[in-house]
């Protein structure tokens, strides 16, 4: 009788379950710093019994892809740890952006990870990074945006550059966790942002890893970087790798006067900012950004049928 | 040699895995092996990622040298893109290999 009556008076402040918040970020670091802070890592089961996640979004103003993918993979960590992920306190607007792609069925696991069309023309499904559809991924981006808003037009670098970053969190990213990708368009920037995000090894540590294997002398985290976007440089994670997919990403951002940001372990590229800088943070993994001015697609292109030699 | 085409999108899912790439490089190589010249078909694919090079063209490159890509390989129902892109492939990886 003791032990039962021991058992039905929980204290109130362990009873309760874990709220984080999220918020606007004015800047890369703030985002680094609050997803370090929130990680399922950071739980305290003794304070936090309940395995409920309350992901509070009352401070929350504005969301872009860069902030929806490395949420993403905070949530599947939780998730992988038997949690259940409540929203709470969103906004109207708020609500309608995160309703647009079905994120509360993505927090209750009824995410059916497919291509089934939004709520919202201009967004794409948010997406987990599955082997068996990358294949398919990058074809079906591609079809609903030129379907949808781009009739006409190429949108062959949108497909090229996910295949390609996909690829890299495939090959090479070594995270317990699946990457996530979510790409939107912004109909008042003109621009389509297409975000990755792993929890990996991160680009830098790749590199060096490999480099410390080969008994090569280690680089600075920044010229790692830089040397994993060298054309024909690769780690190799996989026997198929060559080192040219960081190159094809590159040069279709730059064709279509775009813009890239690469976050990977404590460094930052962003491609109109000259050279690669190291924050005081690390972030846990890799996240890309990419921003397409769609004003620079270029028309459809006529299928030649005239036999062509490779050389 | 006799010519014999690959319509590319029969053979592979898509254009972006080095499984489809594996599965191309297969069709490739029964053609090469029976001293045909394979003709691959892009009709309706309008891009390929370097994985998917690597897994076909590259490993032909890799097992059977540049001089077969040359005298064995052409293309067809490619959009001018997409046979930059592979061109630029070619002439990349055969720098490496060199």
């Amino acid at each position: 009788m003791a032990a039962k009556i021991r058992k039905n008076i929980i204290p109130k402040k362990i009873a309760k379950s874990k709220t984080i918040f999220f918020r606007d970020f004015d800047g890369i670091d703030n985002l680094i710093n609050w997803i370090n802070t929130n990680r399922v890592n950071s739980h305290d089961y003794k304070k936090h019994l309940i395995k409920i996640l309350n992901i509070n979004f009352s401070r929350v103003r504005h969301l872009k892809p860069y902030h929806i993918t490395p949420l993403s993979c905070l949530i599947h960590e939780y998730q992988s740890k038997g949690f259940k992920i409540k929203v709470r306190q969103a906004t109207d607007l708020i609500n309608g952006y995160l309703n647009s792609f079905d994120f509360g069925q993505f927090c209750d696991k009824k995410h059916q990870n497919c291509f089934l069309p939004t709520k919202d023309p201009k967004t794409f499904p948010l997406w987990k990074i599955e082997e068996n559809k990358i294949a398919l991924y990058p074809n079906e981006i591609e079809k609903y945006f030129e379907r949808n808003h781009f009739n006409g037009k190429s949108l062959s670098s949108l497909s090229i550059s996910l295949a390609e970053m996909l690829n890299n969190v495939f090959d090479h990213s070594d995270s317990f966790i699946p990457g996530y990708t979510f790409t939107q368009y912004n109909s008042q920037t003109k621009s389509i942002i297409i975000s990755v995000c792993d929890f990996g090894i991160g680009i830098p540590n790749k590199v060096n890893g490999y480099l410390q294997s080969k008994k090569e002398q280690l680089l600075s985290n920044a010229d790692a970087l830089e040397k994993a976007f060298q054309n024909s440089f690769s780690t190799k994670s996989k026997p198929h790798n060559r080192g040219f997919g960081w190159d094809n990403i590159l040069s279709n951002v730059k064709s279509l006067n775009g813009r890239i940001l690469v976050l990977s372990n404590n460094c930052l590229y962003v491609s109109n900012q000259k050279g690669i800088f190291e924050r005081s943070v690390y972030f846990p993994g890799t996240l890309v950004v990419i921003w397409l001015d769609t004003r620079n697609l270029p028309e459809q292109e006529e299928e030649l049928t005239v036999e062509m030699d490779l050389f | 040699m006799k010519n014999q085409t690959i319509i590319v999108k029969n053979i592979c899912k898509g254009t972006f895995t080095n499984a489809d790439g594996v599965a191309l490089y297969c069709a490739i190589v029964r053609i090469l092996d029976a001293s045909g010249v394979v003709v691959l078909s892009f009709n309706e694919i309008d891009a390929v990622s370097s994985s998917f090079l690597n897994s076909s063209i590259g490993n032909i490159i890799d097992e059977r040298g540049i001089d077969t890509l040359r005298n064995q390989i052409k293309i067809t129902h490619y959009t001018p893109t997409l046979a930059a892109v592979v061109k630029k492939y070619i002439a990349s990886y055969s720098l490496l290999v060199v």
